[in-house]
Formats: structure tokens, sequence, C-alpha cells
């Protein structure tokens, strides 16, 4: 069969297939899955929430990508709006908008899902995976001297400090280092699914709805007999008219750690009470500083440096890591609550601002509960997360260590954008400033894009939703493929976890076919 | 005998009318929501709260502003809040255009647009909210609606909000703050201010020459039915900007 890729508004006749598998979401989870099926011979459909966006149609303008290429059109936040998702939505999911930052899932965390969640997974086994999508998505050393002045200051920062800085691999291939990662690579050098392995699928016979949205899971005893979907606008949440039928032998869900979970509460396949808890963020606080000389972070890799000094806090304690943001004004329009000229002066030096972010390793202790993914009116989905007492003890400890880096970096002020005023701090001197203040939610602007978790994966149905190879506890053809499976947070960028996991549990999807 | 407590006096006047009003809200607050975080978890969407929003909004008229262009989303009413809010929290000094010259609260009408109709409703309700004069008599001691307040009134409300103790009030600030940013610094006219110049030049190009290599070289065995994923393109010598740090450099 002939492969391709269909937008919502050329869909003119209902869409009734039955595949083998059909997969639910077109990103780092489904792409691979459907990839590894196609190339078996298996006959796939991939249904995708947002539209189809080619390089020669993205938009480097911030207003205009956003819309097109994030969840929530760009607006879309936990339920009290204290944390800002940024999330993709397009064929391709979040790595086509993602910052390219490629680790593998470290050894620790590995160990702590075997010994706490039944995992089976380990290095050894998922090497050969990690391999070939290495070799797929280019995955290659992006070397510091093509760092841009924003990634420098972390760089300079943690070594005057002594502490652990490092490069980063990227998933790029004939990158120009311009900066627009965010917003969807405008010369294909970012090696995002929609150009790798959806095109190997579409090009091995896979057909891909774009602008379908999910209806419900339509489940008969211990097996989904079929999926039932809407075709939307490509511009909005309209209906076209147009339905979707998909009856396929095997299910997979990868529509991400809110979609999946999300797609399960609205079909009422949540037998144990599991579905869309204990979801995992990396909740990101950040320092913005500002530098005499020009920092011009909207240009550049958008991440080129990590520093993993405070991975381990010790018992007790939540870690954290440290990356920096591109620096674009979007996206730095909300890392202040600054009202009126305060808010001018900020924006108007945004050539001279670096940040610095850190992100929580939120899931590793056993007292954290984590988020919980829940449906609001028409079945659309909604993160509830509460920064706990430990996260807030995190986030005091990571503002002053961002602090000391920007400080440490040369800066002329930083600035820490607390919600009763911004906290000026010139030197180490006034790092007091930061004692006694509150943290978290609503206390001073934080935002996510790692959502993690929501149907995690384990040996005991009571805590989890599908088994240690990706198989819904208690539906036989249906697999989870994507961010939600896994049982923690990562401390690092979560995208090749979720190559390497899918490219993995292909076998398995295969066999029950 | 049960102890006389000072906050059972009756009111005398307006400021005793708007204490008693606030202890009401805290009372019922407490009862109602047996904690912060409870309450909290109630978001944007079920709080009792946002119902105050709908009361009292026909005693006195909003002052309306008149869109640039037909409202999609938004009533005129809400609309009007939403272009106020926008003056309040987002600058206003010379040198910077007005947010109404952005057209923010239009751009951010086209968007509602484009959202689910929930959302939308929730975005609503806080804008109403905002407006209310009866939640304004509880919350922030006015009988004004919010856009009949004059600037620096509508300014220190909106700094109230944003560091309030209620935490839906927070939570409603930082939504529609959120917005009104994004739009506001997102738009092209804003980038001289900014001394944010946008894409390169050379990037353009460089996609420019992606797009005409595809066209040369598409080949009818590389997936033909996805369009515009050529590989990336090679460009040697792409001049590079001298005003920017981060000009190309060749990838290693």
């Amino acid at each position: 069969m002939t492969g391709f890729i269909r937008r919502g508004h050329e869909l003119t006749a209902d869409v009734v297939e039955a595949p083998d598998v059909c997969i639910i979401g077109s990103g780092a989870g489904g792409a691979v899955t459907a990839a590894r099926l196609a190339a078996e011979g298996l006959d796939v459909v991939i249904l995708e929430y947002g539209g189809w966006f080619t390089n020669q149609e993205f938009s480097l303008d911030e207003a205009v990508a956003f819309p097109q290429l994030y969840m929530g059109r760009g607006a879309w936040s936990t339920k009290d709006a204290a944390i800002t998702i940024l999330q993709g939505r397009s064929v391709g999911g979040s790595t086509t908008i993602n910052w390219t930052t490629s680790y593998r899932t470290p050894e620790r965390i590995l160990a702590h899902w075997r010994d706490r969640h039944g995992s089976t997974l380990d290095e050894a086994t998922l090497r050969p995976h990690w391999d070939a999508v290495d070799q797929r998505l280019n995955i290659s050393e992006w070397p510091e001297d093509l760092a841009n002045a924003n990634n420098q200051v972390l760089f300079r920062g943690c070594r005057e400090l002594g502490w652990q800085v490092h490069h980063l691999r990227r998933n790029v291939k004939g990158c120009l280092n311009s900066g627009y990662c965010g917003l969807g690579c405008p010369v294909n050098a970012k090696q995002a699914m929609g150009i790798t392995y959806v095109a190997d699928a579409v090009a091995a016979g896979a057909r891909v709805y774009a602008n379908v949205h999910v209806d419900r899971l339509v489940r008969d005893g211990d097996r989904i007999s079929a999926i039932e979907g809407t075709v939307l606008q490509q511009d909005n949440e309209n209906p076209t008219g147009v339905k979707v039928r998909i009856t396929p032998r095997v299910t997979v869900l990868s529509a991400g750690a809110i979609g999946s979970p999300g797609i399960l509460l609205r079909s009422g396949i949540d037998p144990n009470g599991q579905a869309g808890k204990r979801t995992w963020i990396h909740p990101v606080g950040g320092i913005p500083a500002i530098f005499d000389e020009p920092i011009n972070g909207f240009h550049g890799a958008p991440q080129s440096a990590a520093s993993h000094e405070f991975i381990d806090r010790g018992a007790g304690k939540i870690g954290f890591f440290l990356e920096a943001p591109p620096v674009q004004p979007l996206l730095i329009s909300g890392a202040h609550s600054l009202i009126g000229e305060q808010q001018a002066d900020f924006m108007t030096k945004l050539p001279h601002v670096a940040i610095v972010i850190a992100l929580a390793i939120d899931g590793l202790l056993d007292s954290e509960q984590g988020g919980t993914v829940g449906l609001k009116g028409g079945g659309v989905p909604t993160l509830d997360y509460d920064v706990g007492p430990a996260l807030q003890e995190t986030l005091a400890a990571s503002t002053r260590a961002m602090a000391r880096i920007v400080l440490a970096a040369g800066a002329r002020e930083a600035m820490f954008m607390h919600a009763t005023g911004p906290v000026r701090l010139t030197s180490e001197a006034d790092l007091h400033k930061l004692d006694g203040l509150s943290y978290g939610a609503l206390q001073h602007p934080m935002f996510t894009a790692h959502v993690m978790g929501g149907c995690a994966m384990g040996s005991d149905p009571a805590s989890s939703v599908v088994d240690p190879n990706l198989r819904h506890h208690h539906v036989e053809n249906l697999f989870v493929v994507d961010g939600s499976v896994l049982p923690t947070s990562l401390g690092v960028n979560p995208s090749v976890t979720i190559y390497g996991i899918a490219h993995w549990a292909a076998d398995a999807v295969a066999a029950a076919v | 005998m049960r102890r006389a407590r000072a906050d059972s006096k009756p009111p005398t006047g307006w400021a005793d009318a708007h204490t008693v009003a606030r202890r009401a809200v805290s009372r019922c607050y407490r009862r109602r929501v047996a904690s912060r975080r409870t309450f909290l978890k109630v978001g944007l969407g079920g709080s009792a709260l946002l119902a105050l929003g709908g009361l009292g909004l026909g005693l006195q008229s909003s002052a309306l502003v008149e869109p640039l262009r037909p409202l999609k989303a938004l009533s005129p009413q809400r609309y009007a809040v939403l272009a106020a809010f926008a003056d309040a929290v987002l600058p206003s000094r010379g040198g910077l255009p007005k947010p109404r010259d952005v057209g923010v609260a239009q751009l951010l009408d086209d968007t509602f647009a484009t959202l689910d109709a929930i959302t939308v409703q929730e975005i609503g309700q806080v804008l109403d909210l905002l407006e209310s004069p009866v939640a304004g008599l509880l919350l922030d001691a006015r009988t004004r609606p919010f856009t009949q307040l004059d600037p620096d009134e509508q300014r220190a409300l909106v700094t109230g909000w944003s560091r309030a103790r209620i935490p839906v009030l927070r939570t409603a600030f930082r939504a529609l703050f959120g917005l009104c940013g994004a739009a506001y610094w997102s738009a092209t006219q804003l980038r001289g201010p900014l001394g944010y110049p946008g894409p390169q030049p050379w990037l353009l190009a460089a996609r420019e020459l992606s797009r005409e290599q595809a066209a040369g070289a598409s080949s009818p065995s590389t997936a033909p039915a996805v369009p515009g994923t050529p590989a990336a393109p090679a460009v040697p010598g792409t001049p590079a900007d001298p005003a920017d740090p981060a000009a190309p450099e060749p990838t290693p």
C-alpha cells in the first residue's frame, strides 16, 4: 500500500481503515514504533492530533509558530496556570520543536526503575536500539566552541565555581546554528520525526492522518475493537465534519504524557485508577541576568551546555540539572511578572539577557505524588501539578545555584522574578536576599518542556498502567509507547529515552499482531 | 457567654462594609475549602470564586472599546476587560507601541477562536471576575467595574492580584498576564525596541536554497508522498552576519 501524510482539510470522506496497527501520535514514541513496524511489513496507520508542516511552512515568527506547533496553541499550562507547558502538537510531536539535546537514560535511573517499579530495562538491552537511533538521527557531539554566548555563560560560571559542566549531543545534520529549533527547523537540519522516522514509515507504506482528534478507544472485553476520531480544521479545534473509524488488530497509544492518559480516561479505560497518576515534569525555574556585553541569546543553538553538579543532593532531597533556554521574545515574556515600566526596562535589554534554567528531577522520592492528568469539560485533558515542600526546597537551592553561576560568569545583575517583586543581585554578598522567600507555584515563573509518566510501566498492575513490555495490564491488544510510560523523571532531556524505548518495544508490538 | 468579637460590630460606612464582606469571603473560603492546597487544585475551571464574576455584571456598564475588526470569540464586554488588563500590565512609555496599537486584545481574540470552547469559557470567567463590581466589592474594595477605573487604579489592582493571598487571583493574573505578554512582545513591531533582529537573512536564504534543491533533486523513490522533506542543505560559505555572534559555523 502506498504511504502518505494527509492533512485534515484534504480528507473529504470518512476515514475507515483496518490496519495491523494504529498508532495514536507521531512524536518520539509513535514515529519510531511506526517506522520499525512498517519496515517489518506490517500495515500501519498513524493518527496525529496536530497539523503537518514542512520546513518551508515553519514560520520563524513566534506569534505564528506557537499556535501552529504547540499544544494549547502555545497557551498551555498546569490547571492553576502556575507552570507553562511547552509540548509539541504536529506531525513529529515535540521533536518538531524541541531544542535537540540528546541524552541516553542514566543507568542510575534505569536501576531505580528495575528496583522500584519492576522494569526490565537496562543499558545493555537498550544500547543496540540507541545505537540505531543515533545513526538514523545523526546524534553526535556538539562541540563547545559552537555554543552561543548564553550557553557560554553556563560553561564559564560553572567553571569559575569549580562545578561540573559539559557540552551536549544533538540530533542535527548540517546545523547552521541559527537558534530556531523551537519554531521548527527551517532547513531540516534537526532530525525531527517528521523528516526521519515518520518519513521512513510512510516510505514503507504507513498512512498518516493529521488533524485527527481521537475521541475514544472502543473497548470490547479485554480488547480495543475500534478507534473513533474527528477530523479537525488545521487552524482551530472545529471539526470538518469528517469522522475517523479505525479497527486495528493492535493499538499503540503514543499521544504523550498528557494525551495518552487523557485518551484512556476519555475512553473509560482506567480499571485500577492509575491512568494519569504520577506525572512528572522536570519543573523548571530560571534566573535571567543582565550582562554589559551583548549575549544575543535569541540566536545560536538553544542548548549547548549542561551541568549535572546537583543531580544527587543526598537522601530526602530532589536533585536538579542546569541548562540554558533560547532567549526569544515570546518565551522570555513569560519569564517574569514585571508590570509596566519594570517590564519595559527588562524586555528592552533582551540582547544583553542571559538565562540559566534549573530542572528538578521529580519522581525519585517515595514521598512524591507528582502531577495528575484529569479531564475537564468536553473531555479536554488537563494537568494538575502540586509543587510540594520537597520541590520548594529544591527550587530555593537551584535559584541560589543559578544566581551564583551568572554572577560568577560576570553578570552585572542577576534577577529572581519573584511575584512580590524582582530580587536583584549584583554579587555573592546579595545571595542572602534569596533567603526567606516563598518558592513554588505562583510564587515565580515556572515552566516544563518534559512531560513524563501518567501511564507508568511496571510489574504491579495496582501501581502501573502498562506491563514491563508496555502492554496495557488489562487490554491485551493495547500498548502505550511514549514518555507517559516512564515511572519517574530522568534527570536528562527525555527524547532519546523515548526513541530507545520505542525502538525496543516495537518487537513486542509486532509480536502481538 | 459568647465572647464579643471586634469584627462583630455593625458596619458604619463603606470601609466597614468592605471589611465585613472580606471576612464573609474569608469565612466562606475557610469553610468551603479545607486548605490552601485544595483550593489551588480547584484551578481556573471550577473555582466557586469565579462564579462571583457572573454577579453584578449588568449593574454598571463596562467602558467598551471599539475592536479593530469583528470579534471572533470574545463578547464586547470581555474584549474591553482584556484590553484594559493589557494596558494595565504592559508598558506604556514612549518609544514602545501601546498595547492597543499592537492590537493585543484583538490578537488574543483571534487565538481564542482557535481554542476549545471550555478553555475559552474559563478565560471568559476570569475576565468577568475582573470586571464584576460584586467581586470587586468583596475582593478589592471597589464598586466600579475594572474598565471604569482610572489607569493607576487598574494597575494597582492587577499588581495586587499578582501577589494576592487568595491563590485563584494569582492564577487569574498569571493566566491573563502570560497571554498579554506573549501577544505583545511577539509582535513584529516590537522587534526594534527589543533589539531582536528576528531570523537571520542568511537563514531565510538557506531555506530557500533547500527548497530549490529539493525541487531539483526530487526522486520518486524517496518518500514521494511526504512533501518538503529534503536532506539538510549544504550551504557552503553562508554569509555570516557580522553583528551576530552566533553566525553559522561549519557543522562538525
